[in-house]
């Protein structure tokens, strides 16, 4: 499974989403589950799923899928 | 200071929740803490109190962990969230220090992941948030304490010499302490400075015949020297105040929060008698919880501890008799 596809899984588990809700841009604000308790459970998700564990300030600044990926990406993994 | 910021509050809700000012219609100002208009916690079981205003924006509702099948629900909001976060830090930080350590959860990280509520053990968790640099959740199945991920308990030894632990009591006992522990687990333990942070309730134990020398001997006992445990008096009628058990026994309250003791027949407040406790903070914008009258017992004691701390104490004495038993009231 590609790291897109498993970041697919990770956001809709975590957000509550069906994958017609999904999209690579989505938002934090247009997510009603993606509160403080939602901030926690998308990075222990992240932890799981990729092994890297953001830091708190990295975890409360992220505003959309798109950011998780920079994040990621910067850590050396591919999103392509 | 403490009863102009509570009258203050009072009004605000009075003003913007029509249900509390069905039940207070006459209030305008007390003259103190006892004549604060308040609420019995058992309203929180039979409706979601809220109060409108600039600046409130409705989040999730938290529901505590009932015994009897209706839970309490309240209402938060970011505003008093925010304040209550910073709130709980404080009173944590004294007790524990402020160095940030890795955070093990006995829940499953599945109970952050509902719409719309969230429960009395994760906002207790998340009030450790602040003192954690990184968070695990230990269980698979957030009522199964035998699932504790001991795998994830021994990496994170290796990682770190010091770990903060929180639980339910019950959860702590079942899972950590009647645990069945691998040998490389144990052994990497008793290198780690470990501090068990627990709330929710002795019933349990107390059913099983634990005492509490037993349930901290059996948890620092696996541990290295330093290692402690803290019990935590909370109710989600009062989130963002925690009454932390001092090492003399007490409940200390904090300078921004206020506890009376009420005699249950005339409701007179008391000084060194048993009665009701009362709890106050001026930390509730989104709904009228920053005054309930609790169906918890305790004592106000006066003069200073001998652990130190100056201000107003407590000693939590137990459930009122035939109050209900309730699953978040660490009684």
């Amino acid at each position: 499974m590609t790291n897109k596809a498993k970041l697919q899984n990770l956001i809709q588990d975590v957000f509550l989403l069906t994958s017609e809700e999904f999209r690579f841009d989505l938002k934090r604000s247009e997510v009603e589950t993606w509160d403080s308790f939602g901030v926690v459970s998308m990075a222990v998700g992240v932890q799981q799923t990729f092994g890297y564990h953001f830091t708190p300030e990295e975890a409360t600044s992220i505003q959309g899928v798109d950011d998780i990926i920079k994040v990621l990406t910067s850590k050396g993994m591919a999103f392509d | 200071m403490l009863l102009r910021e509570m009258n203050d509050l009072s009004r605000w809700h009075l003003s913007g929740c029509d249900a509390y000012r069905a039940v207070w219609p006459a209030f305008s100002e007390a003259q103190s803490f006892a004549e604060l208009p308040f609420l019995h916690v058992g309203v929180f079981k039979h409706r979601i109190w809220r109060t409108s205003g600039e600046g409130i924006a409705h989040q999730r509702t938290l529901k505590s962990s009932s015994t009897s099948g209706t839970s309490s629900q309240i209402a938060l909001d970011g505003r008093s969230g925010a304040l209550q976060a910073q709130s709980s830090a404080a009173i944590l930080k004294d007790l524990l220090g402020a160095d940030q350590r890795p955070l093990l959860i006995l829940d499953d990280v599945k109970s952050l992941q509902q719409r719309g509520e969230v429960s009395a053990r994760v906002t207790a968790a998340m009030s450790l948030r602040p003192l954690s640099n990184e968070m695990h959740f230990l269980l698979s199945g957030s009522e199964n304490a035998q699932s504790l991920d001991w795998n994830k308990v021994g990496e994170m030894c290796a990682k770190s010499p010091r770990l903060l632990v929180y639980g339910f009591t019950w959860m702590l006992w079942m899972g950590w302490a009647q645990g069945t522990i691998p040998d490389e687990v144990r052994a990497a333990l008793a290198k780690t400075q470990v501090f068990f942070v627990h709330s929710g309730g002795w019933k349990k134990l107390e059913a099983m015949k634990v005492s509490r020398e037993q349930f901290d001997g059996a948890l620092c006992g696996l541990c290295a020297p330093g290692s402690g445990v803290l019990d935590f008096y909370g109710l989600v009628e009062q989130v963002g105040i925690i009454y932390p058990l001092c090492s003399a026994g007490f409940r200390h309250v904090p300078r921004w929060a206020s506890v009376i003791v009420r005699d249950p027949w005339t409701m007179q407040p008391l000084i060194n008698e048993p009665g009701m406790l009362q709890l106050m903070n001026p930390l509730a914008f989104g709904a009228p919880y920053h005054n309930v009258l609790t169906e918890d017992m305790g004592r106000m004691v006066e003069g200073d501890c001998e652990c130190g701390r100056t201000g107003q104490r407590f000693e939590l004495l137990g459930r009122m008799p035939k109050a209900e038993v309730r699953g978040c009231a660490n009684v």
